[in-house]
């Protein structure tokens, strides 16, 4: 299995975010839709210009803890967001996100900030952050996980199976 | 984990012999239950794959409360409910409030089984002696095509509680205790299988009550030994004596003082003691329960609230109870607003409007409750038993003060 590198600019939250902070609003929200939906749209209004060049998402411990709806998983990846890279993850929230096709690396993100310009070698485990010239090594990814985020998330991989 | 309820239900419900913590496993599910609110991606794909003959059985909570202040509600809810029964499920709890209730009356779940839910409350049935995952809407849609849900064997800790409750104290701040405890571990994917003299002696409500917070403990699952079968004297999944864990924790929950939660933080009652409450929630998941009612009504007896307290029934079935022994008139004459079974303070369809910068105190799930944060306020969660004293006295206290 492998992968092209992940290259783009950290958007950093320097906040313990639960999934009920990326999803502000569990009754307008739409759980049908989840391109209708904004990310953080209670605690960073204005999330989707501030992270218009910025793609990979940095957070700090239990990333997306306190509620098993795949929907904060799910907008993330519709409004563009790459990566996710936390020190760790709430796991339901992991698991959702690579259901969904949206891959979450275990990393120490303390070396990152935002705008901070970074190589993200998945099969060498290993991020290179260019702007501050300084190299992370992560926990590989378990190979279920991988091929999740390979064939683009639980649906994805239904619908191949059906066509073979 | 040898020898574990956990691995014992594992593998009456997998074809493999031999996994480890860390594994991902393909486990049989024996129900799935989905809420109204995540039904129509899991409803969508059902049409789209062609999943006439579901392979478990599959239930669907109605609260109507989700869509409500969406534009197109009516027809929202009316094609859930013309597909749900396109495809055989298993609706529940129509208007009557908090699902899970209803279903606890019907029987319909046994020792040993696997339930997945697309809901962080599904835990509520781990005190039946199951293995209940909360997921997300495409582990569902796997489980209802292939029977099967990929489950990753988490690390197994187990939690010996000893001793017996003070009476200002219940299975919330034993939740709330053991989540300082579990902080400190850092643990992540792990789940907590309990054993001790404390299960014994409490009520199968406060076994709930301490199963609905799986996720203030950042655990993946709770196992609880057959309690409630064994007073019955029916066969259910029972541990090894010998079984070995991940981390062995034991705790004497008898000098456990009241607890309340805001956010990450848990405190002593003691330390808050006084501390302006604006308004009280008690109910619907926890607090609302006929237990709980029969006991507010006891504390309550010719006593006032003194701010606004807000009583939320977790289902129908119990209003009619507690309406029909009296309980409620007694809860109503101490000023307390009854307000009709729903998801309550979490989803603010209830008609209470929490006012910016007000400190509120609720007897909820504290994940849920932090919805109601989006006014500024300040909820905390703590105890029925903390709550109701609160609500007497108008400031944050804890129930010895009334005894």
């Amino acid at each position: 299995m492998s992968v092209e590198n992940i290259e783009g600019f950290a958007y950093k939250l320097n906040k313990v975010i639960s999934a009920r902070d990326i999803v502000a609003n569990t009754i307008t929200s739409s759980y049908h839709d989840p391109t209708s939906v904004q990310p953080f749209s209670s605690i960073i209004p204005d999330f989707m210009e501030e992270t218009f060049n910025q793609k990979i998402l940095v957070g700090t411990e239990n990333f997306g803890y306190g509620s098993s709806k795949e929907l904060a998983a799910s907008i993330l990846k519709h409004c563009g967001i790459k990566i996710i890279l936390a020190k760790s993850f709430f796991f339901p929230f992991y698991k959702n996100a690579f259901n969904v096709g949206l891959i979450c690396i275990e990393a120490n993100t303390d070396y990152i900030d935002s705008h901070d310009e970074l190589i993200i070698d998945i099969n060498q485990s290993y991020i290179r952050n260019k702007t501050k010239k300084v190299g992370i090594k992560f926990k590989p990814i378990k190979k279920y996980f991988y091929q999740l985020y390979l064939d683009g998330g639980i649906l994805n991989q239904l619908r191949k199976g059906l066509k073979k | 984990m040898k020898g574990s309820i956990l691995e014992k239900i594992l593998l009456a419900h997998t074809e493999k012999k031999d996994f480890q913590t860390g594994d991902v496993i393909p486990i049989e599910v024996d129900h799935i239950f989905i809420s109204d609110n995540s039904a129509v991606p899991i409803l969508k794909a059902m049409e789209e794959f062609s999943i006439y003959k579901p392979k478990c059985p599959v239930f669907l909570g109605l609260t109507y409360f989700h869509y409500q202040q969406q534009k197109h509600y009516p027809e929202i809810q009316a094609k859930i409910i013309e597909d749900a029964k396109k495809y055989k499920i298993n609706i529940m709890g129509e208007l009557q409030g908090h699902w899970h209730h209803n279903l606890l009356n019907q029987n319909k779940i046994k020792p040993g089984e696997v339930l997945i839910g697309s809901d962080s409350t599904i835990n509520f049935f781990s005190p039946l002696n199951t293995l209940s995952i909360s997921c997300g809407n495409s582990d569902i849609i796997k489980t209802l095509i292939t029977g099967k849900m990929d489950y990753l064997v988490p690390q197994l800790v187990n939690i010996n509680l000893i001793g017996k409750l003070l009476p200002q104290t219940n299975a919330k701040d034993v939740a709330l205790f053991l989540k300082q405890e579990m902080d400190q571990l850092n643990l992540k994917n792990y789940a907590i299988e309990f054993s001790g003299e404390f299960l014994q002696n409490v009520s199968q409500n406060e076994l709930h009550t301490l199963a609905f917070h799986h996720y203030t403990l950042n655990a993946e699952n709770f196992l609880f030994p057959p309690i409630i079968y064994r007073k019955n004297n029916q066969s259910a999944v029972e541990r090894d004596e010998d079984t070995k864990y991940y981390k062995e924790l034991r705790f004497d929950v008898s000098k456990l003082e009241p607890m309340v939660k805001l956010k990450h933080n848990v405190f002593h009652v003691s330390e808050l003691e006084n501390l302006n409450i604006h308004k009280v929630f008690i109910g619907n998941t926890i607090g609302g329960t006929i237990d709980d009612l029969a006991f507010l009504a006891k504390v309550l007896n010719n006593k006032k609230v003194s701010i606004p307290c807000f009583i939320t029934p977790a289902c129908s079935d119990i209003l009619r109870e507690a309406t029909n022994k009296g309980y409620l008139s007694a809860i109503l004459n101490a000023g307390c607003t009854l307000l009709t079974p729903s998801t309550g303070i979490c989803q603010s369809t209830n008609g209470v409007v929490v006012l910016k910068n007000e400190n509120v105190l609720s007897s909820g799930i504290a994940s849920l409750s932090m919805s109601a944060g989006k006014s500024k306020a300040s909820v905390y969660t703590g105890s029925v038993k903390t709550a109701i004293a609160t609500a007497i006295a108008g400031k944050l206290t804890s129930l010895k003060e009334f005894e």
